[in-house]
C-alpha cells in the first residue's frame, strides 16, 4: 500500500538504559531495544511511571536531570548522540519532532497561533512571512482547523483545538519521525476519537513514522500497526496491532490483564476488571521478573531470573511461563 | 399514548433538584454562560446516578453545586425536603457534613507535608464524637474501609509514598471521615491507570452497598457509568439531554449526542470514523436559542434551531430532550 521502501528502519534503539541523577541515581529505563519501521505507527503502552516519556526524551536528546547510561539511538541512520549541538538543532523538527504529554499547555499564551506557527517555520526554513503564513494555513487545514484559528490566542481555543494546533506544529517541517506522547490524554472521548482519526488519516497520506505513547490500551491498540508493552522500564512484549486486542492470543500476563481491563460496552453485563496490586518502585525492584508480585502465573524461576524478550509465535515476549508453554507445545520443552 | 409520570413509584428521594441554574460571566463580550441551565434531577436514598457528558458540559459545576461548594443563581436543591440552595454559614456547614465531594485529581488534593493519619484525624475529630485513642481507631477503621491495609502502617505514610490508586483511596477516606450520606465523585478514576481503575470502582460500589451512601458519579466514560450507576444522566452544554436506567442508555441511546458518545467510546462495537468532525466547543450562552446540540447534530431540523426541546419521558423510566423522540 505504502510507496515508501518497505521495512526500512527509521528509529532504532539498542540496549538503551536511562537513569535519573541521584542521589542515588534511579534507573527507570532498562535495556530497551526496538526498531520502528518507515511509515508505521508503533504504539508504546505501559503504566504511569513505566518510563515511556523518559524514553521519548532520550530519543529527542532532551533528557533533563537524567542520562542515557548505555545503549545507542539512531534516527534515519544518524546516531542522535553523535551530533554536535548545531547538527542536533537542525535535525530536530526537520527529521524528528515530538508532541509533548502536556501539549495542551505547550503553546505560548501571549502569541496568536499564527505567530507561533510562523515563528517555528521561519526559524527552520528560509520562508518569507507570507509564505510561512500560507504554509501555516495549509497545516491547520490538515488537522481540520479553519483559518480563523490563525488569529486566535490559545486560551480562546478548546483543549481539542489546542491539541490539533500542537500536532500541526509538530508536522510543520515534514519530519520523518513524529513522537506523540499521550497526545489525547485528558481530552473528551469524542474529541479524542476525532483527533485519532485525523492522526491516522494524516499518517496514511504523508507516511510519517509515528511512535505513539499512551497508557490507554484500547486507544493505542485501535490505531497502531504494532504495539510495544512496557512494564517497570522494560519492554515485555511486542505484538501486531490486531493480535494485541485478542485475549485468546499468546501474550505477556500483564498484557492479558490490560486486555481484560478494557471496559466492555457490548456485553450483557458491565464489567470492571483490574490487575491486583501496584507497579514496583523503580528504586526497589525485585530480583527476577518485575511483574512477579501481580502475576497470576508466577513460578519460582520468575523470582530468580529476569526473563528475556524472545520470539513466541508471531509475538516477542519476556515471560518465563509463556516461553516455557510454547516450548512444551512444540515438544522442545525440558522441565 | 399519554403517559403519566405520577404513576411511577420512585425510590424515596434524598436529593430533589429543580430547575437549577448556575451562571458565570462570559469570558468575551457581555452576558452570561450557564454551564448548568435549568437542570432538574433526583437522587434516591442509596442510589448511584452517573452524570456523563462532554468536556465543558457543566458536570463539575453541577456536582460542586449539589454539594454546595457553589451557589446556584436560581432553582432548588431539596435535601431531605429542605431547600439548601441558598444556605450559608452554620446551616451550610451542617450540609457539608452530609454531602461530600471526591475530587478528580488524587495528586493535587492531598497535603504533601502531613501523614495520611494526620490528614484523616482532623475531620474525624471535627465531625465524629471521638477523642484520643478513639480517633486513632476511627482513622484505622476508615483506612480499612477503603482497602488501605495494613492500616496501622498506612497511617504513617506521606502522600508521595503512595501510588496514584492508593492516594485516590485516601481522598475517598477523607470524604468518608465526616460520615456523609451523599457523595459526589468527580471523575475519581480518570487520572488513574487502567489496571487500577477497577479497584476504585469496586470500592465505591462497596461503600454504596455497605454504608448506604447515595452517590453522583461524574465521568465521560460510559462503561464505568454503566458499571457503577443505576441510572445514567447525559449532559450536553449545561442541560440534561437524556436520562434512564444505565443499561437502556448504553444499549439503546436515544439522543444523538449519546449515540455519538457511544460510537466514540472504547469497548463499543463501533469502529471507523465518527459521524461528525466538529471542532467547536458547545455553546453555553445563557440566552442560546434552540437545542443545545443543533450545531453538531446529524439529524438537525428547522425546529431545533427555533425551539428548545424539553426533557420528556419516552417511557416510564426514560427521558430524552430531542424532537426526534418527543414533542
Ligand atoms: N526529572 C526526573 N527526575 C527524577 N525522576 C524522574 C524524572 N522524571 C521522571 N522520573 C521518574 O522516572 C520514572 C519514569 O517516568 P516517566 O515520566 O518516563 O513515566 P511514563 O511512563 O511516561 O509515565 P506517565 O504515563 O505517568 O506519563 C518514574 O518513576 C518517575 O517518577
Ligand atoms: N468559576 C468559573 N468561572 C467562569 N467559568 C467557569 C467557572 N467554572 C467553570 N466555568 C466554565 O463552565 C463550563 C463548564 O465547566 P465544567 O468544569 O463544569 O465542565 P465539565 O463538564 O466538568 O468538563 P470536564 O469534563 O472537562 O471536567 C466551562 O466552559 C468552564 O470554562
Ligand atoms: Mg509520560
Ligand atoms: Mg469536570
Amino acid at each position: 500500500m505504502s510507496e515508501s521502501v518497505p521495512n526500512d528502519v527509521v528509529l532504532s534503539l539498542r540496549h538503551v538504559t536511562i537513569a535519573y541523577n541521584g542521589p542515588p541515581p534511579v534507573t527507570v529505563v532498562r535495556d530497551v531495544s526496538l526498531d520502528v519501521y518507515s511509515g508505521e505507527i508503533l504504539g508504546l503502552i505501559g503504566e504511569s511511571g513505566s518510563g515511556k516519556s523518559t524514553l521519548a526524551y532520550a530519543i529527542m536528546r532532551i533528557l533533563k536531570n537524567g542520562t542515557m547510561t548505555s545503549g545507542a539511538i539512531t534516527v534515519n541512520g544518524r546516531n542522535v548522540y553523535g551530533m554536535s549541538a548545531e547538527e542536533l538543532r537542525r535535525f530536530r523538527w526537520r527529521e524528528m519532532a515530538m508532541v509533548f504529554q502536556t501539549a495542551m499547555n505547550a503553546l505560548n499564551p501571549v502569541l496568536t497561533v499564527g505567530e507561533q506557527m510562523v515563528d517555528t517555520l521561519q526559524s527552520h526554513l528560509s520562508l518569507g512571512r507570507r509564505e510561512a503564513r500560507a504554509r501555516a494555513l495549509e497545516l491547520l487545514s490538515l488537522v481540520r482547523l479553519d483559518a480563523s484559528v490563525l488569529d486566535s490566542y490559545p486560551h480562546e481555543l478548546s483543549g481539542g483545538m489546542r491539541q490539533r494546533v500542537v500536532i500541526a506544529i509538530a508536522i510543520a517541517l515534514n519530519p520523518r519521525l513524529v513522537i506523540m506522547d499521550e497526545p489525547t490524554t485528558g481530552l473528551d472521548v469524542v474529541v479524542q476519537r476525532t483527533i485519532l482519526d485525523e492522526i491516522v488519516d494524516i499518517q496514511r497520506r504523508h507516511h510519517y513514522t509515528i511512535l505513539f505513547i499512551s497508557h490507554d490500551f484500547p486507544l493505542v491498540s485501535s490505531i497502531a500497526d504494532r504495539v510495544a508493552v512496557m512494564y517497570a522500564g522494560q519492554i515485555v512484549e511486542i505484538s501486531e496491532g490486531r493480535a494485541i486486542q485478542d485475549v485468546g492470543h499468546v501474550h505477556h500476563p500483564y498484557t492479558q490483564g490490560l486486555i481484560r481491563a478494557v471496559p466492555q460496552l457490548i456485553g450483557d453485563e458491565p464489567t470492571a476488571i483490574g490487575i491486583p496490586g501496584n507497579p514496583p518502585d523503580p528504586r526497589n525492584l525485585p530480583v527476577g521478573c518485575a511483574y512477579q508480585d501481580r502475576c497470576p502465573l508466577v513460578q519460582p524461576i520468575c523470582r530468580r531470573e529476569g526473563p528475556q524478550l524472545t520470539p513466541v509465535g508471531d509475538i516477542v515476549v519476556a515471560c518465563h511461563v509463556v516461553q516455557q508453554e510454547e516450548a512444551n507445545v512444540h515438544g522442545l520443552g525440558s522441565s | 399514548m399519554a403517559w403519566d409520570p405520577r404513576e411511577v413509584s420512585t425510590p424515596s428521594v434524598l436529593l430533589d433538584v429543580q430547575d437549577l441554574v448556575v451562571r458565570f460571566p462570559a469570558k468575551r463580550g457581555k452576558g452570561w454562560i450557564a454551564p448548568v441551565n435549568h437542570v432538574s434531577l433526583t437522587v434516591g436514598h442509596r442510589e448511584t446516578i452517573a452524570l456523563v457528558g462532554e468536556s465543558g458540559s457543566g458536570k463539575t459545576t453541577l456536582g460542586r453545586t449539589l454539594v454546595r461548594l457553589l451557589k446556584p443563581h436560581a432553582g432548588h436543591i431539596f435535601y431531605q425536603g429542605q431547600d439548601v440552595a441558598q444556605w450559608t454559614g452554620r446551616q451550610l456547614s451542617a450540609y457539608h457534613r452530609s454531602a461530600q465531594l471526591i475530587f478528580q485529581d488524587p495528586y493535587g488534593s492531598l497535603n504533601p507535608v502531613h501523614t495520611i493519619g494526620t490528614q484523616l484525624a482532623l475531620p474525624v475529630r471535627l465531625h465524629r464524637p471521638a477523642k484520643g485513642a478513639d480517633v486513632t481507631a476511627e482513622v484505622e477503621a476508615l483506612l480499612q474501609d477503603v482497602g488501605l491495609t495494613p492500616a496501622a502502617e498506612m497511617r504513617d505514610k506521606y502522600p508521595h509514598e503512595l501510588s496514584g490508586g492508593q492516594r485516590q483511596r485516601v481522598a475517598i477516606a477523607r470524604a468518608l471521615a465526616v460520615n456523609p450520606e451523599f457523595i459526589v465523585a468527580d471523575e475519581p478514576i480518570s487520572m488513574l491507570d487502567v489496571s487500577i481503575r477497577a479497584g476504585i470502582l469496586h470500592l465505591l460500589q462497596k461503600l454504596n452497598r455497605d454504608l448506604g451512601l447515595s452517590m453522583v458519579y461524574i465521568t465521560h466514560d460510559l462503561a464505568s457509568a454503566w458499571y457503577i450507576a443505576q441510572r445514567i444522566l447525559v449532559m450536553y452544554a449545561g442541560v440534561i439531554v437524556e436520562a434512564g436506567p444505565s443499561r437502556d442508555v448504553v444499549k439503546q441511546p436515544q439522543h444523538p449526542y449519546t449515540q455519538l458518545l457511544l460510537a466514540a467510546s472504547p469497548g463499543a462495537q463501533f469502529s471507523g470514523p465518527l459521524p461528525e468532525r466538529s471542532t467547536r466547543p458547545p455553546n453555553l450562552a445563557i440566552d442560546r436559542v434552540g437545542c443545545a446540540f443543533q450545531d453538531r447534530c446529524p439529524h438537525v431540523m428547522e425546529r431545533c434551531r427555533r425551539e428548545t426541546p424539553a426533557l420528556r419521558h419516552t417511557d416510564a423510566s426514560r427521558e430524552v430532550a430531542c424532537f426526534l423522540h418527543s414533542d
